[in-house]
């Protein structure tokens, strides 16, 4: 056995040199010193059982978690979610004297609101059907904009301010695109909860390649 | 604890796009809290983190008690990854720490067993339980396989981790230190130290 603890080899090569290139034919040194051919006749044996290892590990059907593990981890995420802000979709009344005399008063017909997560959800399905972006980070909240006439405000839907954070393509033409994703957004957001988009900042934060 | 599916959808779980997104975008979106994201993440490394931890554990079911704990804390300590493109040695980080923690504390209760602290003799005594036994087919069928297959169970825990996060998963001797909390220098001492090891111990065996 040519190989010693201390790492180095009878002939004082070190061990590491030999593995380093062990895929290569020997050099003109290894070519003729019988310690650094022993070395690599083991070294070469560890380095195809290794390839082996690493196949047969892979290819292995007994070598696989259970799907209801899997699943299990993913129901523990989906219990744990930050859900963010709550968003109401609906203006409250200031108080009783708003309500208009035609609409039923907002106790009777209930808050309507929708979690920052669920509003964010719907914001990164519309983003992905934009080619070339990638949406990341998203912040809804509700604009608050006053004035508005007191007479319509309560149980009118209230508006929504989009903040996202984005990687595009790196051949993009960026206002275009923000164009593009500003519209798609808008409109899955009205579809979808009913509500306009009062602004949507966008923060172009990387770059991809195509 | 909570292994009963999702009872009802989710605008996260509806999400019809199977379209490709890079790592990192997944990364951050399961930051932001879209357990969709996490889901896709869950996917594409629970099959390498199981071989890691049968590799390091020689036994499949505490290797797959190890993934499922591994992969739930990583969804909790997500916020805390300020790099989303760390995110494969940060994954790895928390996987090894969790093997080699269930290899310290076998070895703590096996000393409380017997009296002794023969530390030497943690790698060669392995927990009897879902070994896959015999080794893989493939594995088998090459003896050279096999031999390895028996003399990685040799190595100490600290150089076994090395060795596989090196030679079976192809990190860098980085992201190795990174994962294991070690310098480089001290990566590439124990990964000099388990390929002899396992050069010496395969060459015996033949």
């Amino acid at each position: 056995m040519a190989l010693t603890d201390t790492g180095r080899l009878g002939c004082g090569r070190d061990v590491d040199d030999v593995w380093a290139h062990i895929g290569d034919e020997p050099d003109e040194h290894e070519a003729t010193c019988p310690d650094c051919q022993a070395a690599r006749a083991d070294l070469a044996g560890l380095a195809s059982a290794t390839t082996a290892m690493v196949d047969s590990d892979r290819d292995d059907a007994r070598l696989v978690n259970q799907p209801s593990a899997l699943a299990a981890i993913v129901a523990i995420a989906r219990t744990e979610v930050r859900r963010g802000r709550t968003l109401p979709l609906t203006l409250p009344p200031r108080q009783p004297s708003d309500l208009p005399a035609d609409r039923p008063p907002v106790s009777e017909t209930g808050e309507l609101t929708i979690s920052e997560q669920a509003v964010a959800s719907i914001i990164r399905q519309a983003s992905d059907r934009v080619a070339d972006v990638e949406a990341r980070r998203c912040r809804v909240s509700v604009v608050d904009d006053e004035p508005r006439s007191t007479a319509t405000e309560a149980g009118s839907p209230t508006r929504f301010s989009v903040e996202l954070s984005l990687t595009v393509g790196r051949a993009v033409r960026i206002p275009g695109l923000a164009t593009q994703l500003r519209r798609a957004i808008t409109t899955a957001i009205d579809d979808r909860i009913g509500v306009g988009v009062a602004s949507i900042d966008i923060h172009v934060e990387d770059l991809h390649d195509a | 604890m909570l292994d009963q599916p999702d009872d009802v959808p989710r605008p996260e779980a509806v999400t019809p796009s199977e379209r490709a997104l890079r790592e990192s975008t997944l990364v951050v979106r399961a930051q932001d809290g879209d357990a969709g994201a996490f889901e896709r993440l869950v996917h594409s490394y629970e099959k390498e983190l199981l071989r890691l931890g049968y590799r390091m554990l020689s036994d499949l079911g505490e290797a797959q008690d190890a993934v499922q704990d591994s992969l739930v804390l990583s969804w909790r300590q997500l916020p805390t990854l300020e790099d989303p493109r760390a995110f494969q040695a940060w994954v790895y980080q928390l996987m090894t720490r969790r093997c080699l923690n269930l290899l310290r504390s076998r070895r703590r209760r096996r000393t409380s067993l017997t009296g002794e602290g023969d530390l030497d003799q943690e790698p060669a005594q392995r927990a009897e339980g879902d070994h896959l036994d015999p080794p893989s087919a493939a594995a088998q069928s090459s003896a050279l396989g096999a031999g390895l297959d028996v003399a990685l169970t040799t190595l100490s825990a600290e150089l076994r981790a090395c060795w596989v996060l090196k030679e079976l998963h192809h990190l860098s001797y980085p992201e190795i230190a990174y994962a294991i909390g070690v310098p480089v220098a001290t990566v590439r001492g124990r990964i000099a130290r388990a390929r002899l090891h396992l050069a010496k111990e395969m060459s015996e065996w033949r």
